[in-house]
C-alpha cells in the first residue's frame, strides 16, 4: 500500500487566490480560551501559520492540541479570542462555513462516514459541484492517486482497515485541495508504513501551496514535515519558533518540571504547601490536618468484614 | 511512612486481559498487579488502551479474554456497584457528581452505603430518623477537613467549579474507605496548580492511610509526583514497568510518547 | 385463500398508514437524534385539516390534499425544528421526550380549540373513489378506493424517499448527517439544513399517513392517531429506530396481520376481545426486551460527540435558613387557611373540583417521586393508578372489603406491578424505558382494564355507598374532603420525608450520576425498583381516592393518555418538589373547571396551557411554577440583604 504515491494531479493545485499575496498569514489565532462546560482546556493560546507553511503543534496529552484543531475549524465555540481566516473574522462560524471557506479539518480517530460507501465518502466531500462531469473527474483523479481506494469504491467505509480509513480522509481532503488544512493526530495508531504514506501526502499538499497545521504526537515525525512548530502546555503555549528549538521544548514540557529540577520523589513537603495554596485561594485559612488521623482504620475494617 | 509491599500477591491481579472493539484490539493480553497500600501509574500515548484497561477493571466494559482478581475475587462478572463495594474507590475523567447534593451530603450517601446499606432505609426515612448521627457526621468532616473542603461542605457541587468537583468525588472515593483507589485523568480540565493540589492529596492520602492507588493519567509531572511504579502501555499491550525515573529513560518509552527512534 | 384476503385487505390502509410512520419516526430519529413523540398529533393535524377543508369549507380534495399534506405537513416539522428541538441538546433525551409528549398531548386539544368540537366525518380518499369497487382479487374480494390510495399513496411515498436518500446528493447529506452531525460540516455541508430538509420530509410523512388513514375511519378522532403512533412505535423499535425498510415490513405486518387474525378469531374468545387489540403492545415489548440495539440508544455513535459540553445542572435551590422558616410557616398557614375555608364557605360545587384536585395531587406525587428524584420516566402513573382502583373495586364486590382497606391492598398490587414493570426494565434507560413503561399502559387500557372481569365492561363498576365508612359518600358532608387531605398530607409528608432521607438521597444520586453512584457501591437495580415500587404504591392511592369521589371506577378514568398528560402537568408546575405535584393536582382542576364558564371549544385548552409549559423543560427542567418562585426567593433574599444592611431584621409576610 505504501509503494506508490503519484505526484499531485495538475488539477489539484490550489487555486491561486488574487486577494491573499504569497507569504501573507492565512490563519490566525488570538488569545484563544476555550473549553467544554465546565473544563477548561485553552488558557489564552496565539499562534499564526503563514500561506504555503507547515506548523507543527505539539504537546502531551491533554495539552489542549486537539481542542485548538476544533476550535478553528469551528467545531468548538471559544469563550474567547479570535480566529482569523485569510484575514477574514471567522470566529463562532459554524463548521460548515469555514469549510466553505477553505480550511479542512481530519479529525483525530474515525473521520469518515463508515455506514457510506468510499465513493458516497469522496462524493460528499467533493461538494456541490456542477456537472457530473466535474464530479467524475475528480473521482478519477482521486483514485488515480489512491489506488487502493479505486479497488475498494463500492465498499463500505466502516469495512476498511484503520490505515485505509486513515488514507480515505485524507483523500477526501485532497479530492478539494483546501487552503489550510488542520490535521488531529494522523498517525494515530497507525502502523509505521502506513504513516509514511500519509506523511508523504502531506508534503504533496504542501508542495501544492496549502497551509497545513499538524497536530502530532510523533514529535519527529511533524518537525520533519514542518518548517515552525507550536508547542502546548497545559492550554498555554510553552514554545513558538522554528522547529531547530522545539525538540528541547518538547522535552522540556514533556519531563515535567519534577524531572529536570529534582530527581527524587515529592515528599510530604510538596504535598503540605500544594494543599495549603488550595485552601488559602479560597479565601480560608484553616491548616491541613487530618492527614495523620486514624492510619489504621481501613485496616481493620477491611480484615474484619473478610473475617464474618 | 508506609512503604509499598510491591506487586507480590497483590491487591489487584490483572491477567491477560484481553479487550477488542469490532475488529480492533484495543488491550492485548496485559498483566498488571497493584500491591497493597502501593501506588502505580498507568501511562501511554492517546490510543495506546489505558482506558479501555480501566474500565474494565473497573467494571464499565467486559473483557473478552483474561481473569481481573481483587483481594482474591474475581470480579470480571460483576457489576460496577458491587465491585464498589468489595473495595475499590474510583474518581472519574468526565466528573460523575450529584449536581443538586450539597457537599456533605455526597460523603453522606457514600458513608450510608458504606454503613447502612440494606438496612431498613425506607422505614427510617418515613418515621424521620434518617439524619445523620454524630458519629456519620465524624466521620464525614474528618475526610472533608482531609481533603481540604470544610468550607464548602454545605454547597451543592452544581455551584463549585471542575477542580473542586474532582475533590468532592476523591472524598466521596474516600468515605467508602477504599482498599485501592482507581483515578481516571483527575488533571484533566484542570489548570497546573489544580493539578499539583490533587496530586498531592492523593500522594498524602496514599502514604498516611495505606491506600493503593492504580493512576491513570498524561501528565507527567502529576505521575511522578504521586507513584511508586509506573506501567506504561502502547498499542494495546505493556512495554515498559519499574520506577519512573528508570522507565521514563527507557527507548521503547521515548518511542511511544515522542515518537523518536 | 379468498377469505384471509377478505379479512387481510381491510388491514391494509392501517399498515401502510403504520409504515409511513414508522419509516418517519426513524428518518428523524436518525438524522436528527429526536424521537418524535409528537409524530402522531403531526398526523391528527393533517388529517382533521384536511377533513374540515373538505367537508366544511368545501375544498376540493386534491386542493384540501395540498394544503394539509405539502404545506401543512411539512410547514408543522419546520416549525418544531426551528422553534422547539433544535435547541434542546442532544444530550438531553428527557427534555425531547417531554417536549415530543406535549406535542401529542397539545396539538389535538389545540385543534379542538382552534376549530370547534365538531365531529368531522366523510374524510374521501385520494385519487381513487371510496365507493367503487376497483376490481376484485382473486373472484370476490372487492378492493375499493380507501384500499387502493393507501396502498398507491405508500408506495410512492416509499419509493420517493428511496430514490430520494439513495439517489440524490441531499439523501447522500442525510445519511452522512445521521452518521454524525458534526462529521458532515466538516465536508461543508449546512447540517442545520439538512435538519430542517428531515423535519419537513417526516412531517410530509406524517401528513400522508393521517390523510391516508382518514377515509378508514368513520370519524376523525386524535385517539386512532395516538394508537397508530403505538403501532408504528413497535414498528420502528423492531428497527431500532435504525433500518427504514424493516420499519415499513413490520408496520404493514402489524397492520394486516392484526385484522386478519380479528377475521379468524371467534369474537367472544378472550384473544379477541384482549390479545388482539394489544398487538402492537405486544410487538412493542418484544422489541423493547429482543432488539439489542435499544438498549443502547442513548450511547452515541458520533465519533465527534466528546464536543458537546455535558448537560447543564438545573439551578440549585438554596434559601438562607431565616426565608426558609419564613416559607414554611407560609405552608402551614396555607394549609389551615384551605382547611378552614372548604369546611366553611366554600360552596359545595367547588368543593367537590377541588377534592378531585386532592387526589390528583396524590397521584402526581408519584411523578415528583419517580422522575423528580429518582429521575427515572415513566408513562404508566394513571395505569397504576387504575391497578389499584380496580383492584379495590374487585375486592368490594365480591368480597364486600371496605373500599378503603381495599385501596391499601390495590395499592400494594400496583407496587407489585410497578416493581415488575421496573425488573423487567431494568437493561433501558431514557427513551428504552418511556417506551416500555408507555406499551406497559397501553397493554393495560386495551387488554386487561377494558376485561369484564375488572372494570364490568366501559360502564366500569359503580361505587356502593355501603362500601365505604365514614359516610364518604353522603352528598353535603365534609367527610371525603377531610380524609382527602389527611391522606394527602400523610403521602406529601411521606414523599418529602423520603426525598430528605437516605433513600431520597440515594435516588438523588442515581439520577445525577449512575456512573457515580454505582461508583460509591450504589445498588442501581434495587433503588430502581423501589423507586417504581413506591411511585406505583402513592399512584395507586391516589387513584382509590379518585374514583371514591367520583363514586365509579370506569376504564375511561385511567385512559394511558392520562398517563402522558399528567407527565407533562407535572413537569409544568416542577417536577422535583412536592409542592410542585400539589399545585398541578389543584391547578389542573380549577384551570378546568374555571373553562367550564368559557365556550364549549374551550375545553381543551387546559391541555394546551400545561403542553404549553412543558415545551420550556429543555431550559428549566425545574419547572415554570418551581422557577418563579426560585426568582421571588432570591429577590427576597436579596431584600433582606439591604434591610439587614440598613435596620434591624423585620420581615413581614411570605415572600
Amino acid at each position: 500500500m505504501s509503494a506508490e504515491v503519484p505526484p499531485v494531479p495538475p488539477n489539484a493545485t490550489v487555486p491561486p487566490n488574487a486577494t491573499v499575496p504569497p507569504n501573507a498569514t492565512v490563519l490566525e489565532v488570538e488569545d484563544l480560551q476555550a473549553g467544554y462546560g465546565p473544563y477548561r482546556a485553552l488558557f489564552g493560546v496565539s499562534f499564526t501559520v503563514e500561506h504555503g507553511e507547515a506548523v507543527a503543534l505539539l504537546g502531551p496529552n491533554g495539552a489542549g492540541k486537539s481542542t485548538v484543531a476544533r476550535v478553528v475549524s469551528g467545531l468548538v465555540r471559544p469563550s474567547a479570542g479570535r480566529v482569523r481566516l485569510e484575514g477574514r473574522d471567522v470566529t463562532g462560524f459554524a463548521p460548515w462555513r469555514i469549510a466553505r471557506a477553505g480550511l479542512a479539518h481530519v479529525p483525530e480517530g474515525r473521520a469518515v462516514f463508515t455506514t457510506l460507501s468510499v465513493e458516497e465518502n469522496l462524493v460528499l466531500a467533493l461538494g456541490r459541484r456542477g456537472s457530473r462531469g466535474d464530479v467524475a473527474a475528480s473521482l478519477a483523479a482521486v483514485y488515480e492517486r489512491f489506488g487502493v481506494l479505486a479497488d475498494l469504491r463500492r465498499h463500505r467505509a466502516g469495512t476498511l482497515s484503520g490505515g485505509q480509513q486513515r488514507l480515505l480522509s485524507l483523500a477526501k481532503v485532497l479530492a478539494v485541495p483546501p487552503r489550510v488544512l488542520v490535521a488531529d493526530e494522523l498517525s494515530l495508531g497507525l502502523a509505521p508504513s502506513v504513516v509514511d504514506d500519509v506523511y508523504e501526502n502531506l508534503v504533496a499538499l504542501r508542495g501544492a501551496g496549502a497551509a497545513l497545521l499538524v497536530v502530532e504526537q510523533q514529535v519527529e515525525r511533524a518537525l520533519a514535515l514542518a518548517s515552525r512548530a507550536v508547542v502546548l502546555d497545559h492550554g498555554s503555549v510553552a514554545y513558538d519558533g522554528p522547529v531547530a528549538g522545539a525538540m528541547e521544548a518538547v522535552a522540556r514540557v514533556f519531563a515535567g518540571p519534577g524531572v529536570t529540577s529534582a530527581s527524587g520523589t515529592r515528599g510530604a513537603d510538596t504535598v503540605g504547601v500544594g494543599a495549603r495554596t488550595w485552601v488559602a485561594a479560597r479565601g480560608g485559612n484553616r491548616p491541613m490536618t487530618g492527614y495523620g488521623e486514624e492510619p489504621g482504620r481501613r485496616r481493620s475494617w477491611r480484615t474484619s468484614r473478610r473475617r464474618s | 511512612m508506609r512503604r509499598p509491599t510491591g506487586g507480590i500477591g497483590g491487591l489487584l491481579e490483572v491477567r491477560g486481559v484481553s479487550k477488542s472493539f469490532g475488529g480492533r484490539v484495543a488491550v492485548d493480553g496485559v498483566d498488571l498487579s497493584v500491591g497493597g497500600g502501593e501506588s502505580v501509574g498507568l501511562v501511554g500515548p492517546n490510543g495506546a488502551g489505558k482506558t479501555t484497561l480501566f474500565n474494565c477493571i473497573c467494571g464499565q466494559l467486559r473483557p473478552d479474554k483474561g481473569s481481573i482478581v481483587f483481594c482474591g475475587r474475581e470480579l470480571s462478572r460483576l457489576s460496577p456497584w458491587r465491585r464498589a463495594r468489595l473495595g475499590i474507590g474510583r474518581t472519574f475523567q468526565r466528573i460523575e457528581v450529584f449536581p443538586e447534593l450539597t457537599v456533605r451530603d455526597h460523603l453522606l450517601v457514600a458513608d450510608r452505603v458504606r454503613h447502612r446499606s440494606g438496612r431498613a432505609n425506607l422505614w427510617r426515612d418515613l418515621s424521620n430518623r434518617a439524619a445523620p448521627s454524630a458519629e456519620e457526621l465524624g466521620r464525614v468532616e474528618g475526610v472533608l477537613s482531609m481533603v481540604g473542603l470544610v468550607e464548602l461542605a454545605d454547597v451543592p457541587v452544581a455551584a463549585l467549579d471542575l477542580g473542586t468537583c474532582r475533590l468532592v468525588e476523591l472524598a466521596r472515593a474516600l468515605v467508602g474507605e477504599p482498599s485501592l483507589l482507581l483515578a481516571d485523568e483527575p488533571s484533566s480540565g484542570l489548570d497546573e496548580r489544580e493539578t499539583r493540589e490533587v496530586a498531592s492529596v492523593l500522594r498524602a492520602l496514599q502514604l498516611t492511610r495505606g491506600m493503593a492507588v492504580l493512576l491513570v493519567e498524561h501528565d507527567l509531572a502529576m505521575v511522578e509526583a504521586v507513584v511508586d511504579r509506573v506501567v506504561v502501555m502502547d498499542l494495546g499491550c505493556v512495554v515498559a514497568s519499574g520506577a519512573f525515573a528508570d522507565v521514563m529513560a527507557e527507548h521503547a518509552v521515548r518511542r511511544a510518547y515522542l515518537g523518536t527512534a | 385463500m379468498e377469505q384471509l384476503l377478505g379479512f387481510a385487505i381491510p388491514g391494509v390502509p392501517y399498515g401502510c398508514a403504520y409504515a409511513i410512520f414508522a419509516v418517519g419516526l426513524c428518518l428523524t430519529y436518525q438524522t436528527t437524534g429526536v424521537f418524535n413523540f409528537g409524530y402522531g398529533g403531526q398526523a391528527y393535524a393533517s388529517a382533521y385539516v384536511f377533513t374540515w377543508l373538505t367537508q366544511v369549507r368545501g375544498w376540493s380534495t386534491w386542493g384540501a390534499f395540498v394544503f394539509s399534506v405539502v404545506v401543512l405537513g411539512p410547514g408543522l416539522g419546520l416549525l418544531l425544528d426551528r422553534f422547539l428541538f433544535r435547541r434542546i441538546p442532544s444530550t438531553n433525551t428527557t427534555a425531547k421526550i417531554v417536549t415530543g409528549l406535549s406535542l401529542l398531548v397539545g396539538i389535538p386539544s389545540l385543534l379542538s380549540v382552534l376549530f370547534g368540537n365538531r365531529n368531522l366525518v366523510g374524510a374521501p380518499s385520494i385519487g381513487f373513489d371510496p365507493n367503487t369497487v376497483y376490481f376484485h382479487l382473486g373472484s370476490d374480494v372487492p378492493v375499493n378506493g380507501i384500499y387502493l390510495s393507501a396502498v398507491v399513496g405508500t408506495v410512492a411515498m416509499l419509493v420517493v424517499l428511496v430514490v430520494l436518500l439513495r439517489g440524490t446528493r441531499l439523501g447522500l447529506e442525510m445519511r452522512a448527517a445521521a452518521e454524525s452531525r458534526r462529521l458532515v460540516q466538516l465536508d461543508g455541508v449546512n447540517a442545520d439544513r439538512v435538519t430542517a430538509t428531515a423535519w419537513a420530509i417526516s412531517g410530509l410523512m406524517a401528513g400522508l399517513a393521517g390523510v391516508l388513514l382518514a377515509p378508514a375511519e368513520a370519524t376523525v378522532q386524535s385517539q386512532d392517531y395516538i394508537t397508530l403512533m403505538v403501532a408504528a412505535i413497535a414498528a420502528a423499535a423492531w428497527a431500532a429506530l435504525r433500518s427504514m425498510p424493516v420499519a415499513a415490513v413490520v408496520g404493514v405486518f402489524i397492520g394486516v396481520v392484526s385484522l386478519t387474525a380479528q377475521g379468524y378469531l371467534p369474537t367472544s374468545s378472550l384473544w379477541y376481545s384482549a390479545v388482539l387489540p394489544a398487538l402492537p403492545f405486544i410487538v412493542l415489548v418484544g422489541a423493547l426486551v429482543f432488539v439489542p440495539g435499544l438498549r443502547r440508544l442513548d450511547e452515541s455513535k458520533d465519533p465527534l460527540s466528546s464536543v458537546d459540553p455535558p448537560p447543564p445542572p438545573p439551578t440549585a435551590d438554596i434559601r438562607t435558613p431565616q426565608i426558609d422558616r419564613f416559607v414554611r410557616a407560609g405552608w402551614w398557614l396555607a394549609l389551615l387557611a384551605f382547611v378552614v375555608s372548604m369546611l366553611t364557605w366554600i360552596p359545595s360545587g367547588w368543593e367537590t373540583v377541588l377534592n378531585q384536585g386532592l387526589a390528583y395531587s396524590v397521584i402526581f406525587l408519584s411523578i415528583t417521586l419517580l422522575t423528580g428524584t429518582a429521575g427515572q420516566l415513566s408513562l404508566a402513573q394513571a395505569t397504576l393508578a387504575g391497578v389499584a382502583a380496580f383492584t379495590a373495586a374487585q375486592l368490594a364486590l365480591h368480597f364486600g372489603l371496605n373500599f378503603l382497606v381495599g385501596g391499601l391492598v390495590g395499592a400494594l398490587a400496583a407496587a407489585c406491578v410497578a416493581a415488575v414493570l421496573a425488573v423487567g426494565s431494568l437493561r433501558l434507560r431514557g427513551l428504552g424505558l418511556a417506551l416500555m413503561t408507555l406499551a406497559a399502559a397501553l397493554l393495560f387500557d386495551v387488554a386487561v382494564f377494558p376485561a369484564h372481569a375488572v372494570s364490568g365492561g366501559t360502564g366500569g363498576v359503580t361505587i356502593e355507598r355501603r362500601w365505604l365508612g365514614f359516610d364518604l359518600a353522603a352528598p353535603n358532608g365534609h367527610s371525603y374532603f377531610v380524609l382527602a387531605v389527611i391522606v394527602l398530607f400523610l403521602c406529601a409528608g411521606g414523599v418529602s420525608l423520603v426525598q430528605r432521607g437516605t433513600v431520597g438521597r440515594f435516588l438523588a444520586a442515581m439520577r445525577g450520576s449512575e456512573t457515580g453512584a454505582a461508583g460509591i457501591g450504589v445498588n442501581l437495580p434495587w433503588q430502581r425498583i423501589l423507586a417504581f415500587a413506591l411511585a406505583g404504591a402513592l399512584a395507586g392511592v391516589g387513584g382509590t381516592l379518585l374514583v371514591v369521589q367520583e363514586t365509579v371506577v370506569a376504564p375511561a378514568q385511567f385512559d394511558y393518555q392520562l398517563s402522558l398528560a399528567f407527565v407533562v402537568i407535572v413537569v409544568t408546575t416542577g417536577v422535583g418538589t412536592v409542592e410542585g405535584a400539589i399545585q398541578a393536582g389543584m391547578g389542573l382542576v380549577v384551570v378546568q373547571e374555571l373553562l367550564q364558564y368559557a365556550p364549549q371549544r374551550f375545553q381543551g385548552l387546559t391541555f394546551v396551557l400545561f403542553a404549553a409549559g412543558a415545551l420550556t423543560y429543555a431550559a428549566h427542567p425545574e419547572g415554570m411554577v418551581e422557577l418563579e418562585k426560585r426568582r421571588w426567593t432570591a429577590r427576597a433574599e436579596r431584600a433582606l440583604a439591604r434591610r439587614a444592611r440598613s435596620t434591624a431584621p423585620a420581615v413581614t409576610g411570605r415572600p
